[in-house]
C-alpha cells in the first residue's frame, strides 16, 4: 500500500468528495489514522462543505417566468424569419437533401428579394427618416416591442447601430439632430428593449446622418441630456 | 443508475426536438425545470437579487434562442449550467468582488454554526453565521466561487463540473480546494467556524 507523507488540502478535499481512487482512498485513510493534524484539516474542510450545504436556496422572484415568458414572446414576434428559421434548424443534420434543398431556394429568394427592393444593407444604413422630433417620438411609438440582437438591429429592412455594453435600466432617450435634440424619459419600452440589447447605449444612425440615442442609467453612460425643443 | 440517466438524457433529446419543432410547451417545461437553479446560480455568482433575476433572464432569452443547437453530448443541465455561468462571467468579468468585512450589519461578531441541539437563540446566531459564510463565498475569486457552489451547492460531480467550466479535472479539483481552503480561513478569522484542535 502506498504510504503518503502529509496530505495537502487538494488531497485532502477530493478525498472528502470520494473522487480518489479505491487504492488512493485507502492510503489516505491510513495516514488519517495516524495523523492527528491532518485529521484536523480534513475536519476543518468537512465543516466548511457543511456549513455551505445549510445555506438556503432562494426563491426567484415571483414575476420572473412571466418576464421570461415576455421576453420569449417579442423574440418570436420581432426576430426576422430567417433567424427564426435558423433557430429551428440548428440542429439538424446540414447533410440532409431536404436541408440543402431548402437552402438553396432560401438562399435565392433572399437575392431576387434584396434586388427587387434596392435594400442595400450595408452598415450604418436605415430606411427611416427622422427628419424632426415629431418623427423620432413617432418612431420611439413604433419601436415599441422590437428587440434588439446581438450586435445589430433589424426592423422592416432597415438596419441601425448598437454601441457599448450595459449595466442597468434605461432612464431616458433622446433624439439628436442638425436641427435641435428631444429627450422623454419612463418610456415603458425602454427597459426591454435595451435589457434586450445588453447595451448602455443605443445609437440609430439615419441615412441622412441623424441620430436616435438611448441610453441608461448609471456609470459611463453619456450625461442625461435636457428637453431642448429645435 | 445507468438506466435512470439514459432515460433523463432522452427527455432532454426530446425537449430539444420539441422546441426545434415550435413547440413552446417544450421551453416551459425547460424553464420550470431549471429556473430556481439558474437564479440561484446567478446569486451567487453576481450576490444581489435583482442582478441575479436579470441575468436569469438574459439567460433563459439564450437558453431559448440556441437550444435548437443542443445536440446531447452532455446533459441539458451541463449545457444549461454552461450557457449561465459564461453569461454570467461575461456580465460580471470585470467587476471587483465586494469589500465588505465578514460581520454582521452592526459590526457585532457572532460566531459557530454546527450544534444541532440548539436553541432559538443559537439558531438565530446560526443564521447570522450563514450570512457570513455567503459574504466569504461572494469574495471568492470567481473561478473558485464557480468550483465551490457547482460541487458544494449544486452537487455536481467532478466531471461535470470539468464539463461545464471547460477545463480539466486536475483543475476542478484544484479551484474546489482552493476556494474551501480559503473559506475555512476565512471562516476561522471571523471565529463562523470553530479553530481546529
Amino acid at each position: 500500500m502506498e504510504r503518503v507523507a502529509h496530505l495537502d488540502d487538494e488531497l485532502l478535499s477530493a478525498y472528502l468528495d470520494g473522487e480518489l481512487s479505491p487504492q488512493r482512498s485507502e492510503s489516505v485513510e491510513a495516514h488519517l489514522a495516524s495523523c492527528g493534524g491532518c485529521r484536523a484539516r480534513l475536519d476543518g474542510l468537512r465543516r466548511v462543505v457543511l456549513s455551505l450545504s445549510r445555506l438556503e436556496r432562494a426563491s426567484p422572484p415571483p414575476l420572473l417566468a412571466q418576464r421570461v415568458e415576455r421576453r420569449v414572446t417579442l423574440f418570436d414576434r420581432e426576430s426576422g424569419f430567417v433567424e427564426r428559421l435558423e433557430s429551428r434548424l440548428q440542429g439538424l443534420r446540414l447533410d440532409s437533401p431536404l436541408v440543402v434543398t431548402f437552402a438553396v431556394v432560401l438562399a435565392l429568394a433572399t437575392i431576387v428579394f434584396l434586388f427587387s427592393h434596392g435594400v442595400a444593407n450595408r452598415r450604418g444604413d436605415v430606411s427611416l427618416k427622422l427628419a424632426t422630433p415629431e418623427a423620432a417620438h413617432g418612431l420611439l411609438d413604433e419601436l415599441e416591442g422590437v428587440e434588439i440582437e446581438d450586435r445589430w438591429l433589424q426592423r422592416d429592412g432597415g438596419q441601425w447601430v448598437q454601441e457599448g455594453t450595459a449595466e442597468r435600466a434605461a432612464e431616458s432617450v433622446a433624439w439628436e439632430s442638425e436641427r435641435g435634440r428631444a429627450v422623454r424619459r419612463d418610456h415603458p419600452w425602454l427597459d426591454d428593449l435595451l435589457t434586450l440589447s445588453d447595451a448602455d447605449a443605443v445609437r440609430f444612425v439615419s441615412d441622412g446622418g441623424e441620430v436616435l440615442l438611448l441610453t441608461r442609467a448609471g456609470d459611463g453612460g453619456p450625461a442625461e441630456p435636457e428637453l431642448e425643443e429645435p | 443508475m445507468a438506466a435512470a440517466t439514459a432515460t433523463a438524457h432522452q427527455r432532454d433529446l426530446d425537449l430539444v426536438e420539441r422546441h426545434r419543432y415550435g413547440d413552446r410547451e417544450a421551453f416551459a417545461e425547460v424553464y420550470r425545470d431549471y429556473e430556481q437553479t439558474v437564479f440561484n446560480l446567478a446569486l451567487r455568482m453576481a450576490g444581489d437579487p435583482f442582478d441575479a433575476a436579470d441575468l436569469t433572464q438574459e439567460v433563459f432569452l439564450r437558453v431559448y434562442r440556441h437550444l435548437g443547437k443542443f445536440r446531447g453530448r452532455s446533459s441539458l443541465k451541463t449545457w444549461i449550467f454552461r450557457v449561465a455561468l459564461n453569461h454570467c462571467r461575461s456580465r460580471l468579468g470585470r467587476r471587483r468582488p465586494p469589500d465588505q468585512p465578514l460581520t454582521g450589519p452592526d459590526g457585532e461578531e457572532e460566531r459557530q454554526i454546527a450544534d444541532p441541539q440548539r436553541g432559538p437563540e443559537e439558531r438565530a446566531m446560526a443564521g447570522d453565521a450563514a450570512r457570513r459564510v455567503e459574504r466569504a463565498l461572494a469574495l471568492l475569486p470567481l473561478e473558485f466561487r464557480e468550483a465551490v457552489v457547482l460541487r458544494d451547492l449544486e452537487d455536481m460531480a467532478y466531471d461535470e463540473i470539468a464539463e461545464v467550466l471547460g477545463v480539466r479535472i486536475g483543475t476542478v479539483r484544484s479551484r474546489i480546494a482552493r476556494g474551501r481552503q480559503r473559506l475555512r480561513d476565512a471562516l476561522l478569522e471571523d471565529e463562523v467556524l470553530e479553530e481546529e484542535k
